[in-house]
């Protein structure tokens, strides 16, 4: 409802009058919003306003849920995302979950699953594929002389930089984050942290938080959701993250900053 | 080395190209040698089979040329199937070698049949494992379309419908077969005579057209000694059941578990055969006329051990699910753990444990093998062997179960249809009593 | 008052506690005495007949009563083999059968219908009366599973007592087992597996075939051993669909006799009682076998969910 300011980047996935319903009942209302490109968007918002159920509508997963449908339109690179096969778009709309879950299978066989899926059979290609995406974790150090370990082995903190690394090995564009630090201790926190900051250069990154400190350090631009007394949620307030901390121009977006409920 | 892989695939593309044009030569050589207007020779199956063959192999060989992924998973699963095929025939024959005959084989001939075997299967199976390992080698060669996973998906869902039907359709043809047969009976027997009449003679053994086919006696073997059993082994079930969901220490539940579980699994003719070594002599020893140590009294013993385990299952089941909040508070005013259990615990288990004892009669009513070797099998009304009416237990006789399996191989026309009869009877008394056992199950759920 | 406030603490003449508690107590112990008894003594008749079976049938078993067959007939001489080959050759078949029958339903019941059973319309309905039919199977007793395979595979369809028809009765009778256990198994499988798969963009059957089936294995291994196990123990419905000949079977439409069977044929057509016990003896420990299987199995299983 509030429009968007983003800089004079590129818009990467565009949302337009989103409305998502449960059955009868209403969890997103009217929702019109730019993604920007190659930068970490964070969205912010007290408890059941609708913050994963948003961006899980970028990857289609809440189609997963039978009673849900929706209305209005969700553009990935100008394509309508409804438009496209949803097992398509999820190779290019990647998903890191709150609590990490890795297969039971080894950490080489977590990561392979993706692009083996996708098609790739030639060992050689699968190995480099893994490295990589592990370099980009930040994991690669750590695993490299045990890949042959179950994925479930690892502490909570490396899974989740497993599942980082398993989501990056298909390729996407944007990569979509719901709460990935909560479920962790405070150090294994900010290593996810400083990974996201590396990650932006090459992916959109949108990533849901209650952590209002961590969305302040460390995301580029804000999105402050909240729940309307029907309990839809709606967009209150977006802008780049310094603004929306600083000198945010709604009120309900100063009491949510300040504490005052949330 | 990719090239080479690629070359020796076109290869092999081509040899089935050859095959294929092969088989369809020979396809139309057959048709037009034979000496009949064009559409007749077509209807000659050799050669239509073989054209067929040859049109899919032309396909395969289409397929592997250019180098398409379903190419190879087809004929590695047809390899596969040949494979098997030929190891299922070479295991028949081995086995008849082997072990089928009067006297014990000798080493050296199983020896060298097992060789025999085996030099067989590779020469069979040589080229289909050839090509599964040839083409496990070459796999990466094999582009896989991006729409593959689709189509796989797409099939899978709609195959995944049929095979789910699979249970109805079996369900479905169990109604429809057993009262097709049964029909009969009903017809020219009539409902009236089979559930009340009291004789049961099929006739032909007598000479006489018109049999009498009255189910009473086989009824009344089926409720007594399920009666018989419900008395003997409820009891015993149920205070097993109260041991292990209350009583025991874990380590005694972690052996006497296992054990009613084992006693679940033991094959009915075993129980069948203790019932007729061990306990006919035993109940021979009560000096009646007429005791032959076989009948109700042995039935119920048997299928008492055999409804055992499910009863107890059932019932502790139902008893752990009582909520320990329930126990607290019985405890915590004084009471001692036996009050508990008779006061709070199984009047709170009560419907679980009436489901157990329905399923236990089912059970019991269901058993057909053990009770024909034990219950005696005679075919008139069972009555006390004298004046003592306890003796009833002594007599002989045979359940529903037990006439159907005891006559259906030599049975005919209308006898074998009063013995469907018989089975559609208990086929309807089972799925009731079934029904009642999951309702009250069900009904427990919300508390 | 002040006589109100003497009463506290002064005991009840009327009811005394703890001569209640020792009655109480006293009823206790006979009642938990009486339960001990049951316990064991249904433990006891398992381990009595067990005993008995194996040490009278240990007598007769040989490498000759292994290996020959048996004599057919009212003598009852000879071995068991070919039973022990037949009973060998229609588990696989049963199992080859039922199994992807029955782990295909169980499949389609759990991820592809799920969400759909309160719902109208045909899917809804379809699901509904699957499961209504597995219910409903799991019911029947083998006798009438023993009719229907007569009636439908040895005289409608022509096969005569066979391995085929014998094989086809077997896995209508093990469907319902199959097809709970898999079930069990498939729901075990955390949810998060799934949504971790689709979110990494693969097709629904990728999902299942590649992360789910493989978490759920061992489950639906424990369900085929079970069934692996009724198909030994069963008698009534091969006796009326497989016939009773004492013959190697030479492919499917050959007929032949299981040990169960044998077990029954030896004790009602002949005298040969020890041969019977001799017979039941090896299944006895064949069944005791793939108990142990099957415990130690689920226990690796809950281990591998849990620790690792």
């Amino acid at each position: 409802m509030i429009e968007n300011n983003t800089e004079n980047g590129k818009i990467k996935i565009s949302v337009s009058d989103f409305n998502l319903f449960y059955g009868k009942f209403q969890a997103l209302d009217n929702i019109t919003i730019d993604i920007p490109a190659n930068r970490i968007t964070s969205i912010i918002g007290p408890s059941g306003c609708g913050k994963s159920t948003f961006i899980r509508s970028f990857n289609r997963m809440n189609e997963l849920i039978p009673s849900v449908h929706t209305e209005g339109k969700i553009f990935l690179d100008g394509r309508n995302i409804f438009d496209i096969d949803a097992v398509e778009l999820r190779k290019q709309v990647g998903m890191v979950f709150q609590r990490p879950n890795p297969f039971p299978k080894t950490i080489f066989e977590n990561i392979a699953f993706g692009p083996r899926a996708h098609g790739i059979r030639d060992h050689r290609i699968l190995e480099e594929i893994v490295e990589k995406s592990l370099r980009q974790a930040v994991l690669w150090d750590e695993v490299k002389d045990s890949l042959t370990k179950s994925g479930l082995a690892l502490s909570g903190g490396q899974q989740q930089r497993l599942c980082i690394a398993r989501a990056l090995a298909v390729e996407p564009e944007v990569i979509l984050m719901d709460e990935p630090a909560s479920a962790l201790d405070p150090i294994a926190t900010l290593k996810i942290e400083e990974l996201i900051q590396q990650l932006k250069e090459k992916y959109t990154i949108v990533i849901v938080t209650h952590n209002m400190q961590q969305a302040a350090r460390a995301s580029d631009y804000t999105l402050f959701f909240n729940m309307a007394e029907n309990r839809a949620g709606y967009l209150v307030e977006s802008g780049k993250t310094t603004d929306i901390f600083t000198n945010p121009k709604n009120e309900l977006t100063e009491q949510y900053i300040s504490g005052r409920f949330g | 080395m990719k090239e080479i892989k690629k070359n020796s695939i076109r290869v092999l593309a081509v040899l089935f190209a050859a095959v294929s044009f092969y088989l369809l030569y020979s396809g139309f050589e057959k048709i037009i040698s034979v000496d009949l207007p064009v559409s007749l020779a077509l209807s000659q199956p050799q050669a239509i089979f073989a054209i067929i063959l040859s049109l899919f192999s032309g396909a395969l060989a289409v397929g592997l040329w250019r180098l398409k992924n379903w190419t190879k998973t087809a004929i590695s699963l047809l390899s596969i199937l040949l494979i098997i095929i030929f190891a299922v025939s070479e295991i028949f024959n081995f086995s008849t070698i082997v072990f089928a005959g009067e006297s014990i084989t000798p080493l050296s001939v199983i020896v060298s049949t097992f060789g025999k075997s085996i030099v067989n299967l590779l020469l069979n199976c040589g080229i289909p494992l050839l090509l599964i390992i040839g083409l496990k080698f070459v796999d990466e060669i094999f582009l896989e379309s991006e729409t593959q996973r689709f189509i796989v998906d797409k099939f899978i869902q709609r195959a995944l419908v049929f095979v789910g039907s699979s249970s109805i359709l079996v369900v479905f043809l169990i109604f429809i077969f057993t009262f097709i047969e049964s029909s009969d009976a009903i017809l020219n027997i009539g409902l009236g005579e089979l559930l009340t009449g009291t004789v049961w003679r099929p006739g032909y053994i007598i000479g006489d057209q018109s049999g009498q086919f009255g189910l009473v006696p086989m009824l009344l073997g089926s409720i007594y000694s399920t009666i018989g059993a419900v008395i003997l082994g409820v009891p015993l079930a149920i205070l097993t059941a109260i041991l292990l969901a209350e009583i025991a220490p874990p380590a005694v539940r972690e052996v006497f578990r296992p054990a009613i579980e084992l006693l679940a699994g033991i094959p009915s003719v075993i129980f069948g055969l203790f019932g007729m070594v061990v306990l006919a002599p035993l109940i021979r020893n009560f000096e009646i006329a007429g005791n032959s140590g076989f009948g109700i009294l042995n039935a119920s013993i048997i299928l008492a051990i055999m409804i055992l385990p499910t009863i107890t299952n059932v019932t502790e089941d139902a008893i752990r699910s009582v909520p320990d909040s329930y126990r607290h508070a019985s405890l915590a005013m004084g009471a001692t753990r036996w009050q508990t259990i008779v006061s709070v615990v199984l009047p709170a288990a009560r419907s679980g444990i009436i489901a157990a004892i329905i399923l236990g009669i089912g059970r019991a009513l269901g058993e057909t093998m053990a009770l024909i070797m034990v219950i005696g099998n005679s075919i008139a009304i069972p009555v006390p062997l004298d004046n003592n009416p306890l003796t009833i237990l002594l007599a002989t006789t045979r359940t529903l179960t037990g006439n159907i399996a005891v006559e259906i191989n030599y049975a005919a026309g209308v006898h074998r249809s009063a013995l469907f009869f018989t089975g559609v009877l208990l086929f309807l008394l089972l799925l009731v009593i079934n029904r009642l056992a999951h309702f009250i199950l069900r009904e427990k759920q919300p508390s | 008052m002040i006589k109100d406030i003497a009463m506290i603490g002064k005991k009840s003449t009327v009811i005394d506690p703890t001569r209640n508690l020792r009655q109480r107590k006293l009823t206790q112990n006979i009642a938990f005495t009486f339960i001990w008894l049951a316990g064991l003594l249904a433990v006891a008749a398992l381990l009595f007949i067990i005993y008995y079976v194996i040490k009278n049938g240990m007598q007769v078993i040989d490498l000759e009563f292994l290996t020959t067959r048996p004599a057919g007939g009212v003598s009852g001489k000879g071995g068991i083999s070919t039973t022990i080959v037949t009973t060998i050759y229609l588990v696989i078949l049963t199992i080859t059968i039922a199994a992807p029958l029955g782990i295909g339903t169980a499949i389609y019941m759990v991820e592809y219908t799920s969400d759909l059973s309160g719902k109208k319309g045909f899917l809804g309905w379809l699901v509904n009366t699957i499961r209504t039919s597995v219910e409903v199977l799991a019911g029947v007793p083998s006798i009438i599973f023993g009719l229907f395979g007569f009636a439908v595979f040895v005289s409608y369809l022509k096969l005569k007592f066979s391995l085929l028809s014998a094989g086809l009765s077997g896995a209508c009778l093990v469907l319902p087992l199959i097809i709970r256990t898999t079930e069990e198994a498939l729901l075990t499988v955390p949810k998060s597996y799934r949504e971790g798969s689709l979110a990494l963009g693969t097709t629904k059957w990728q999902m299942i075939f590649d992360v789910v089936l493989p978490s759920a294995i061992p489950g639906i291994i424990t369900g085929i051993v079970l069934s692996v196990g009724r198909v030994i123990a069963e008698t009534a419905i091969f006796w009326v669909t497989l016939g009773g000949s004492y013959r190697l079977p030479q492919n499917l439409l050959s007929s032949g006799r299981t040990m169960a069977l044998h077990v029954y044929m030896l004790a009602s057509e002949t005298r040969a009682f020890e041969k019977a016990l001799g017979t039941s003896a090896i299944l006895i420990v064949v069944i005791i076998a793939l108990n142990l299987a099957i415990n130690i199995s689920s226990r690796q299983f809950a281990k591998k969910f849990s620790g690792k």
